[in-house]
């Protein structure tokens, strides 16, 4: 099943001077583990930001689950349950601790308040945070700041995890804890998993492969 | 966590900043109450001493702006007892008095055979007498300011006055007053046949269609008498009604400086939180409860300002009734009732004054707001 399809997406600044996307379609189907590449500036993260309706396109439309969306609210309600973000620099609330920062999405899904510490407790000890669940951003290093940024972008369970350059803020070790952290949450609990990287070992064990040249799909390679 | 938990700990991130406003709004709610339960607090008192005098309706000079500046013949008393449905009409002259030791006090003058003697209650001494020209009842306030008791004697105007009784406690009006003989006092402030007002009884004082029907020929048949019921005293006095209006302008300006505070610390706490605004968009927060956030903040804080401001106001309004220049002439009226009135007001404010920073952040496009740093 398509969860997310754009039709003929252009996305422009400045009086159409600068074009960050230039009549894109495509779609991302249930289950998918993508790879958005292309050097900075290509149109990655531009192309993120209109598939969960952070930015809007200049032209075009974009479906989910094959229905058009078009207001704030349906992509609120859709960020809300549907779409888990993680961010190259974590993005973390500072004055809440890690616990809290999980708790946070859920409320307005989940009313009580009990059940919303339970679910963030559990997830922060799936990816390892036991000892960390009362400390603030400023008290963890950056791989435990992604961790608990996953953990907060599975809150709600949703069918997809968008992440923009998680591994751009970490050294390499870390980078592969990070990374089998979400090819985990991919693979035991069928995320779609739709990440923006530079970095082309990622892009090797994804499924399909979008390259991203000056705001235009120049090439897509499929991967079992 | 529960959602309460986000705006305290947004407030939290800078608590100087939030202590400040806090108290900036505290201190504008607390001269607001020290305003309003003045102005309601000298009305109070003057209406309290004309219901202890079993006082129904007060006849006034209809061109005077001041009560104290009131001069009417004595005489037309006669003529105001005619009319129907007054039981006993009694003259009254008024004179507000500092003395030498810097303690005001109000001289009433009463005819001898005036109904409002009937109303004295003593604590200690004698009514006076048709013959006592030179003696006068002092109130509560007046004994314990100048230490004097029944039989001793009380300077005025440069005569000597014996003291001959002392009231029971009552309202503050008249505690602090000194009760003459009309002609005595007539004679002491060179007002001969003169009062200051007409203070009226009704036959029937709970039938208010019947009072309004006096009250209306009362006014129709004197014209240079403006006839108010007891309860309408506050409403009436000019000097009073001037009063109030200073009182809610300046009310209203320490309202609108709370606003800007909570305007300004909300405006600059959002713009720091641009980013974070951006990630709670990100996560599926809905505009309206960002909105609800920060609004929440707002109310947050003016809440505690409200109640830190009240108890302010009253510890002001208690040392203020103390001032031995005010003391004796209004009843400061702090009640819960005005706390809630204070809240409403307050929360208002705070609701308005949070709108403009949270439409501000909810407007912010999301992609930039995560960008900022």
């Amino acid at each position: 099943m398509e969860l997310i399809s754009l039709k003929n997406i252009s996305r422009f600044y400045n009086d159409q001077k600068i074009k960050a996307l230039n009549n894109i379609t495509q779609s991302i189907s249930q289950g998918e583990f993508v790879s958005i590449i292309g050097p900075s500036g290509s149109g990655k993260s531009t192309l993120l930001n209109i598939m969960s309706g952070l930015d809007k396109p200049t032209h075009g439309e974009v479906f989910f689950k094959n229905k058009k969306i078009d207001n704030n609210r349906s992509w609120t309600d859709i960020r809300s349950k549907n779409i888990g973000f993680v961010f190259q620099r974590f993005n973390l609330l500072p004055t809440f601790t890690a616990l809290e920062n999980v708790e946070i999405p859920m409320f307005g899904v989940i009313k009580n308040s009990k059940i919303r510490r339970s679910k963030a407790t559990e997830l922060l000890y799936q990816m390892g945070l036991k000892d960390r669940l009362h400390h603030f951003q400023s008290e963890l290093s950056g791989g435990e700041q992604q961790r608990v940024a996953i953990a907060r972008s599975l809150a709600n369970s949703p069918d997809m995890i968008f992440a923009d350059e998680p591994t751009g803020n970490l050294d390499s070790k870390t980078s592969e804890s990070i990374i089998n952290l979400l090819l985990d949450v991919h693979l035991k609990h069928n995320r779609t998993l739709v990440i923006v990287t530079h970095d082309k070992e990622i892009a090797k064990i994804s499924n399909r492969v979008i390259n991203i040249l000056d705001g235009e799909i120049v090439n897509e390679s499929f991967q079992k | 966590m529960k959602f309460i938990n986000v705006p305290f700990r947004n407030l939290k991130r800078r608590p100087l900043r939030t202590l400040f406003t806090i108290i900036g709004i505290s201190i504008a709610v607390s001269s607001v109450i020290l305003l309003i339960s003045m102005s309601r607090g000298i009305e109070k008192a003057w209406v309290n001493s004309l219901t202890e005098r079993n006082v129904h309706m007060l006849g006034l000079g209809s061109e005077t702006i001041e009560i104290l500046t009131s001069t009417l013949d004595e005489d037309l008393k006669k003529e105001i007892k005619t009319v129907q449905g007054v039981k006993n009409v009694s003259g009254e002259l008024v004179n507000l008095l500092r003395l030498k030791q810097g303690i005001h006090l109000i001289q009433r003058g009463w005819p001898k055979n005036s109904f409002l003697w009937n109303t004295v209650q003593l604590k200690e001494g004698n009514l006076l007498k048709p013959e006592d020209s030179d003696k006068v009842l002092i109130g509560q306030t007046v004994s314990r300011k100048l230490n004097i008791k029944t039989g001793d004697s009380i300077i005025m105007l440069n005569k000597i006055f014996i003291v001959d009784g002392i009231l029971a406690p009552a309202g503050t009006m008249n505690n602090s007053v000194v009760i003459f003989h009309l002609k005595t006092l007539q004679k002491l402030i060179n007002k001969n046949k003169k009062v200051t007002e007409f203070h009226i009884q009704l036959n029937q004082p709970d039938d208010l269609t019947k009072v309004k029907e006096i009250q209306s020929e009362l006014n129709k048949t004197f014209p240079k008498i403006v006839f108010i019921q007891t309860k309408e005293v506050g409403e009436k006095n000019d000097i009073l009604i001037i009063f109030k209006n200073i009182t809610w302008t300046t009310s209203l300006i320490s309202l609108i400086v709370a606003l800007f505070f909570i305007l300004n610390t909300l405006l600059m706490s959002v713009s720091e939180r641009t980013k974070e605004i951006g990630i709670l968009n990100a996560l599926g927060w809905s505009r309206n409860k960002i909105i609800i956030m920060i609004i929440t903040e707002g109310i947050i804080i003016v809440s505690i300002a409200t109640v830190l401001g009240y108890i302010l106001g009253v510890i002001s309004l208690k040392w203020l009734v103390r001032l031995p220049r005010l003391n004796g002439f209004f009843e400061p009226e702090v009640s819960d009732y005005m706390f809630f009135e204070i809240l409403l007001v307050t929360l208002f404010l705070g609701i308005v004054g949070s709108l403009y920073p949270a439409l501000k952040a909810v407007s912010l496009n999301p992609v930039d707001a995560l960008n900022q740093e």
